[in-house]
């Protein structure tokens, strides 16, 4: 049997501080459940903990302490989120058919963190009955499971995932699914090289550890070999560069793939005519050496973070189906089928999926995604309700006004900086490098053959070995090599980036701007409340008249305070304030306005401020306040020190004089998505190279317009649209660390391609001087990309350290 | 020293076999996951007792 | 449990069909086990007796089979076939089923594997001590027996692949794979190592001559412990230290790139072990250059199985099975390191022929081999008996006497080496050799030597405490015969869609494949006959096939194991020619089938040995080596005294040889019975006029002097003394 993985939370953790859930190791707080069977953070984890006992599941707490997910978010929440899969347009997203009675369903699971996790979820069939099978990939973070339509469906199976803790995404743009193919042939083409390598050096070191030359029949044999291996390497495994090179000469855009292809079609053009006429071994070991190294260095490029699916459009946001009201009964309808005029209904923490007008007195709208804006807002009846917005407490009628393609928030996507792609400084270096390697290596080879002129046979000889020499290998190792690192450290660090080309960006910024809400603060939800001037006593009296409005404030406030009964004639003027009797004593809670209309006494109307008065005493302040990210102004603070920084927020100005301190005047508040998207142009405009810093829809503009465009995110599930890449929110301090880091990157490239100059500089001389022996190029060819390797590797290992993510 | 030619065939042979192996593990995607396996070898099995077959003792 | 959501487990018929219950095979584990155990321990007692006897010549010295050149392969047999193969096939039979989530694919097969490799092992036994050898090193075993082991190996692999095929788990952990490359290509070095052609039921002779059947026997012999001794325990290591652990390796991505890169290097670097022979200078740097880069595939793998550990150290301090795997992956470590320094010509200079390889193949066997095979019974047995291991103490203890063991094992026999080593190059101020004698470069080394035996007992007993250890704590539970679980089905149908097919038939790979297949086979086929008759070897012409007496001679050398101390190969250096006389040419070994260049010099090389001594030197030096050299530890060879020397097979041996290429004339068979005996008493008759009255031309020492006085005389300036015309050569 299993004992614990060290991989999970130490014991000590356990044993001191608070009492841990026993089921997602979280600290028991208010709300918490004590049973025969331990001590849960909330009812939710404790029905899993159960379930899993049920059948026999109980193993899953062994191989981790503790690894499930905690159930405080989604108790209770309503069981209609998988009903969409009932729909076959939706479910065949998901779904793929075989014969007889199977299928397969593959599901996208945020949740899944842990060995316990692979665990379980490969064990699903134990529970739901039907299931015939499941898989799960720790890195997509997704699990595939085959079952019988006959005895079970995918709705089903979600909802068991659900209940086990493991909630699917099933958003419209669920899936995000890398697609291995790239990286399969990739393997496969290093491989054949790698292979073919090895064996063009066996059959090719005879002949150099041998003084004389060998017997005849082994010559032949060996070339022949030769010839043989290296053909593989040449059609399949250096196709790549050979396209490439061919569309930038067709499309006049040359990039590195032309020097890289002409070499390698001098090299082994080369070495076949040697071959065949008998005049030289030919230099095939060192053309398919150069190829396996080169195609190491792709290898690199090619790293991304499977899990994290970047360029998500503000589809993923919206829910898969919306309650429709069609006649006397309420239909689940597909979004892509809402039709204007359709009326949605929309429960508690439901998104508004497309424009529409409110059709019930008045609700309560949370737009911080949308907007930034940090208080839920209140609507009236004939009111323009935008796409995007999260029902807040009670439930909304909407009639809608237009399809989902055409919403405000569809349109933000229209903006033409999604469309195009964003330039990547690292391709142009690569570009011009490119150009000017392949003018270079052509005149040089010309130049060269020229100078043995009329000796033809010299000629040819230099001119091919100057291009086979020029053929920029170690250049071309050193960015992806050291990028790679650096994108692995980050990542480690808790940044993930989109590609490791954005390191380099990031190590070229100048202006830095800070989104507030979700990215300085922590987001939205979780307000936290300090009653002024209150005991406790009083401060419960007002909470428990909060606790009967469904305004955010309002809930906040009940949240701080565990609520009960017995309070009479609530009497509510919606977006104002509640005036009730709680325990015969008279509570007025509201805005400045509402407390003035109520009681006598005038209050200054302050933001982020509501007033509470008991039996007509002098009102008091509560501030409700979203807490600032612990750390987030000194890493603003600290980026401040050697870039120009700015606050872009779309909230009220509120929190000026908070942030003032640290942003000083450069402060933008009220800002519409349009605006910040400006701003960062403005800035651009003035020679800045701007890196965004943002979390929600509202920025995903600037993140577009920024030369590099960072969301903060507090679980890497959730919607980071148009980025390029994402920092944990407990990394944030780390931000000027980062920055550092990546210009310390820069900095060993720049000194990569130095020292490659310098090889390929010696080679030429050789190459020129037609003293270019295949011993040579088989020598310098592997150690000038060894050094860049141990380079890249030894220098990044030294310098500015990431702490890596506990 | 023909047996050379024999044993750079037969050697041959062997290496051919493993990189069509390696091809096809490949391609059949046996390397696109290198997380999950190591983790998931070191799983007991999931013994029959919950479905009321005790293992014969 | 009273809870909404509390659901009694879903019955058996509630689940889909598709989940399998079956049951693992872990009888044939517990048989391989036992195997393993009682086969190592008589590998460690005759590695014990044959210690022994380098100290005390005289120790068993009369029974002919326990003579040391005949228990010597027995012992190293021992080790590799039946101590390691049988633990090789414990991990493979309890990891492969665990891994595929499959039983074994055959019950059958896998009693057929088991039981025929105890066979074979049984009849190793039977054979070698009775001189029926090949002589060629760990493919010692003659014709039907080599037969024997093609069949059940093939029926491992057949099983093995069979449970692949069935396998319940998509991916094949790294473990799978190094199992894999262990049966195909140690079928294949088998099948082109072992051509030979038979003489009669237990004697045949080697296909290949010479430098040729030098060549392909150390190609063989490198892959065997590449292959035999090292893949299979590396996927054991891969999957026992993640497993007794219980954390994932290291890195799985390194253990891929472990894998096929030690793949791709390791098949060729098998020449390193014929440096300075008369095998071709590109040859063999080939094989120092490919055994260098060996280094870091190996490495890669140690440093992937011991950083698994990191953090759980403090667990390796309590648990024997973790503690056994350390060491094994540290002396994995340092034997990798040791062997491509050793492939360094200057290095192997000095190293080779000495007790330092010795050492070297110790610590590999006892410490990388044996620490593995010993971590997987610890962690097996009380598994499959559902028990806890009977005494961690006794476990320690073990541990204990296992490690001292081969550090009082190996370090002498380093320190010996390199002496002895020294002493044979080392000369005088005037350029004499210091250390003329051999002798004395061996008496040196005896204490060495008798440390050595202490090592030797201290693992044999650490290894009797495992035994009664384990069984103590099987008896304290019951086998679990069938282990029964539950897993889903695999159907491959259902694999994702991959880009196999289309990567395969990506026209380039595919015609590059296919061509490079087609002209390997055809290679193969059109060399084969040329490599196995027509060698190519620069030839001699004075070097002249051997008289059958000679022929007979040469095999009773054989029989007696002879080439387990006697080199036949001196390298061209000064030392050497200066002791020993000219270097050996590759042409003078042309008709020689085997070869018999040997590997260890115990005593002193023969190659230039005929004519340096009179017969009746030869005569008394074998009836009683210390007669004529005092404190020599050559065991005495008195029954060559008594038995008649068999010639049924002369006739034969000589047709065999002309088919292998040997230039006897046609219809010379029919003579070769009369032209021994002439031979036999112009020798004995030549005994008897030096004193030797007892010498009858009939007996088998005759033949033995003959081969002999033979030795390397062909291409002396001054006649041999039994130069004999080569009879009837075209």
């Amino acid at each position: 049997m299993m004992t614990a993985l060290d991989t999970s939370i130490p014991d000590q953790d356990l044993a001191t501080g608070p009492t841990r859930c026993r089921h997602c190791g979280d600290a028991c707080r208010s709300g918490a459940v004590t049973s025969p069977s331990g001590v849960f953070c909330c009812a939710g984890c404790e029905s899993v903990y159960l379930l899993l006992h049920a059948h026999g599941l109980a193993d899953y707490y062994r191989c981790e302490i503790a690894p499930g997910v905690s159930q405080r978010q989604t108790a209770g929440a309503p069981d209609q989120r998988f009903a969409a899969l009932d729909d076959e347009a939706v479910a065949s997203r998901f779904v793929t058919r075989f014969g007889n009675d199977l299928s397969r369903v593959t599901f996208s699971i945020p949740a899944l963190h842990c060995a316990s996790c692979l665990w379980l979820l490969e064990r699903i069939w134990r529970v739901e009955s039907g299931v015939t099978r499941s898989e799960a990939h720790l890195l997509h973070r997704s699990v595939t499971v085959e079952f019988k339509p006959s005895r079970t469906g995918p709705r089903r199976i979600a909802e068991r995932l659900a209940a086990l803790g493991y909630e699917p995404v099933i958003d419209a743009e669920a899936l995000a699914t890398p697609v291995p193919r790239v990286r399969r042939r990739l393997y496969l083409r290093l491989g054949v090289a790698g292979f073919a390598f090895g064996n063009v050096m066996l059959f090719s070191i005879p002949r150099y550890a041998n003084g004389a030359p060998l017997e005849p029949f082994f010559q032949a044999m060996f070339d022949a070999l030769n010839v043989l291996f290296a053909l593989p390497v040449l059609l399949f495994s250096a196709a790549d560069y050979f396209r490439g090179a061919w569309r930038s000469a067709r499309t006049r855009t040359i990039t590195l793939d032309a020097p890289i292809a002409i070499g390698l079609a001098a090299l082994f053009g080369r070495s076949l005519f040697e071959i065949v006429t008998r005049t030289g071994e030919g230099f095939l070991d060192s053309f398919t050496g150069l190829v396996f190294f080169l195609l190491i260095g792709k290898l690199f490029q090619q790293k991304a973070f499977d899990r994290l699916a970047f360029d998500r459009t503000a589809r993923s946001f919206l829910p898969l189906s919306v309650v429709v009201e069609r006649g006397p009964d309420a239909v689940l309808t597909p979004i892509d089928r809402l039709r204007a005029g359709d009326v949605v209904v929309l429960r508690h923490n439901e998104v508004v999926p497309a424009d529409g007008v409110l059709l019930d007195e008045d609700g309560a709208i949370d737009f911080a995604f949308v907007t930034g804006e940090q208080a839920a807002v209140q609507r009236h009846r004939g009111d323009i309700v935008i796409a995007g917005g999260r029902v807040v407490g009670r439930t909304l009628r909407l009639s809608l006004a237009r399809p989902v393609s055409h919403s405000a928030l569809a349109r933000l996507w229209t903006h033409p900086v999604f469309a195009a792609p964003k330039r990547v400084w690292l391709d142009d270096v690569l570009a011009h490098f490119g150009r000017w390697f392949t003018v270079a290596a052509l005149m040089l080879a010309a130049g060269g053959a020229m100078w043995w002129w009329p000796d033809a046979r010299r000629a040819v000889e230099v001119a091919t070995a100057v291009l086979i020499i020029a053929c920029p290998c170690a250049f071309t190792l050193a960015a992806p090599l050291t990028l790679g690192t650096a994108m692995g450290a980050l990542g480690r660090a808790g940044i993930f980036l989109k590609s490791p080309a954005v390191a380099l960006d990031l190590s070229r910024v100048t202006a830095v701007a800070f989104d507030k809400t979700g990215t300085l603060t922590t987001s939205g939800r979780e307000t936290s409340v300090r009653f002024h001037g209150r005991t406790g006593d009083e401060a419960r009296l007002i909470g428990r008249l909060a606790a009967q409005s469904s305004h955010p404030v309002s809930r906040a406030i009940a949240g701080a305070i565990s609520g009960g009964d017995g309070i009479d004639d609530v009497i509510e003027v919606a977006g104002l304030g509640l005036r009730g009797t709680v325990d015969g004593r008279a509570v007025v809670l509201g805005s400045a306005a509402f407390i003035g209309a109520v009681t006598a006494h005038h209050v200054p109307a302050i933001a982020g401020v509501t007033w509470a008065a008991i039996d007509g005493d002098l009102p008091q302040p509560i501030e409700a306040t979203t807490p600032e990210r612990p750390g987030a102004a000194a890493a603003a603070t600290a980026v401040a020190r050697d870039h120009e920084t700015w606050l872009l927020s779309g909230d009220d100005a509120a929190a000026e004089r908070r942030w003032s301190a640290v942003f000083g005047e450069r402060m933008r508040f009220r800002q519409s998505p349009e605006d910040k998207l400006d701003a960062i142009r403005e800035w651009q405009a003035r020679g800045h190279r701007v890196l965004m810093v943002g979390d929600g829809l509202n920025d995903a503009g600037a993140l577009a317009a920024a030369d590099v465009g960072i969301a903060v995110s507090d679980s890497t599930a959730c919607l980071v649209p148009a980025c390029d890449a994402i920092i944990a929110g407990d990394r944030l301090p780390q931000l000027d660390a980062v920055l550092a880091y990546a210009r310390r990157a820069r900095t060993v490239i720049v000194l990569c391609f130095a020292v490659s100059i310098v090889y390929n500089v010696g080679g030429l001389a050789l190459a020129l001087t037609g003293r270019l022996t295949p011993l040579a190029t088989a020598i310098l060819m592997p150690v000038s990309s060894l050094t860049i390797v141990g380079l890249s590797a030894g220098l990044m290992r030294r310098g500015p350290r990431l702490e890596p993510r506990p | 020293m023909s047996v050379i030619a024999l044993l750079i065939g037969a050697g041959g042979l062997v290496a051919a076999g493993f990189l069509f192996a390696f091809a096809w593990a490949v391609s059949a995607g046996q390397f696109d996951d290198t997380t999950s396996p190591p983790v998931r070898m070191l799983f007991d099995d999931d013994h029959s007792e919950d479905a009321n077959v005790q293992p014969r003792l | 449990m009273s809870s909404p959501v509390s659901s009694a487990a879903l019955p058996l018929d509630e689940r889909a069909t598709d989940i399998d219950t079956f049951e693992y095979d872990n009888r044939i584990v517990r048989n391989f086990m036992i195997a393993t155990a009682l086969w190592g321990v008589v590998a460690f007692l005759v590695g014990l007796i044959v210690a022994t006897k380098l100290v005390f010549p005289g120790f068993l010295a009369f029974i002919p089979p326990l003579s040391y050149g005949r228990l010597r392969p027995l012992h190293t047999n021992a080790a590799v076939f039946a101590f390691a193969g049988n633990a090789l096939f414990v991990g493979v039979y309890y990891s492969l089923q665990r891994l595929c989530k499959a039983r074994m694919f055959s019950d059958r097969l896998s009693a057929f594997h088991f039981w025929g490799w105890q066979l074979i092992i049984v009849s190793a036994a039977l054979t070698l001590p009775f001189g029926f050898t090949t002589s060629k090193e760990y493919a010692e075993l003659e014709w039907p027996i080599d037969i024997a082991i093609t069949l059940v190996w093939v029926g491992f692999g057949v099983n093995m692949i069979g449970t692949i095929l069935r396998r319940r788990e998509r991916h094949m952990y790294v473990a799978i794979w190094f199992y894999l490359a262990t049966f195909i290509t140690v079928a294949l070095l088998h099948v082109v190592n072992s051509l030979e052609l038979p003489v009669s039921l237990l004697k045949s002779y080697s296909m290949y001559a010479g430098v040729q059947d030098a060549l392909v026997q150390w190609w063989y012999g490198h892959n065997a412990v590449a292959f035999f001794l090292t893949t299979p325990f590396l996927g054991i290591m891969y999957y026992f230290i993640p497993k007794a652990a219980n954390r994932p390796v290291f890195s799985y991505r390194l253990s891929i790139v472990h894998f096929w890169s030690l793949i791709f290097l390791y098949i060729w670097a098998g020449p390193h072990h014929l440096l300075y022979t008369a095998l071709p200078d590109w040859a063999q740097s080939l094989g120092t250059v490919f055994s260098l880069m060996l280094i870091a595939p190996s490495w890669g793998g140690m440093v992937n199985g011991l950083l698994t550990l990191r953090g759980a150290w403090d667990r390796v301090r309590e648990d024997p099975v973790l503690k056994f795997l350390v060491v094994g992956v540290t002396a994995y470590g340092m034997s990798t390191f040791e062997g491509p320094m050793m492939s360094i010509k200057s290095v192997n200079a000095l190293t080779h022929f000495t007790d330092y390889i010795i050492g070297h193949v110790h610590l590999g066997a006892l410490a990388w081999n044996g620490g593995l095979a010993f971590a997987m019974l610890y962690y097996i047995v009380p598994r499959i008996y559902g028990t806890r291991l009977f005494s961690v103490k006794l476990a320690n203890l073990h541990f204990w006497l296992a490690t001292t063991g081969i550090l009082f094992y190996a370090i002498p026999l380093y320190i010996g080496g390199i002496t002895q080593s020294l002493m044979w190059r080392d000369f005088n101020a005037d350029g004499a050799l210091r250390y003329p004698n051999f002798l004395e470069t061996v008496t040196r080394i005896i204490p060495m030597y008798a440390m050595r035996i202490g090592g030797g007992t201290l693992f044999l007993s650490g290894a009797c405490v495992a035994i009664y250890n384990l069984y103590r704590t099987a008896a304290s539970g019951a086998l679990i015969a069938g282990e029964r679980v539950q897993a889903p089905r695999l159907r491959p149908e259902l694999a994702p869609a991959t880009a196999w097919h289309r990567a395969v038939e990506a026209k380039p790979l595919r015609f590059s494949a296919l061509v490079f297949v087609a002209v390997a086979i055809g290679g193969a086929v059109e060399y084969i006959p040329t490599a196995l008759i027509r060698s190519n070897v620069p030839t001699i012409a004075s070097v002249k096939p051997y008289t059958p007496l000679e022929v007979e001679g040469r095999d009773l050398y054989i029989r007696e194991g002879c080439v387990g101390c006697h080199s036949q190969m001196v390298r061209p250096m000064r030392a050497e020619t200066e002791r020993y006389g000219e270097y050996s040419k590759a042409g003078e070994f042309v008709y020689d089938h085997p070869f018999l260049w040997g590997s260890k010099r115990t005593g002193p090389d023969l190659h230039r040995v005929g004519g340096k001594y009179p017969d009746s030197w030869h005569y008394l030096h074998m009836r009683e080596p210390a007669s004529t050299s005092p404190g020599s530890i050559m065991p005495a060879y008195s029954w060559l005294y008594d038995a008649p020397l068999d010639t049924s097979h002369t006739e034969g041996k000589i047709i065999t040889l002309r088919r292998l290429g040997v230039p006897y004339s046609d219809g010379f068979e029919q003579h070769a019975v009369a032209a021994l005996r002439t031979q036999a008493e112009a020798i004995a008759n030549g005994l008897k006029a030096s004193g030797m009255n007892t010498a009858a031309p009939d007996r088998e020492i005759i033949a033995v002097i003959a081969y002999l006085q033979r030795l390397g005389t062909d291409i002396k300036a001054r006649p041999a003394i039994t130069a004999a015309p080569a009879p009837g050569a075209r």
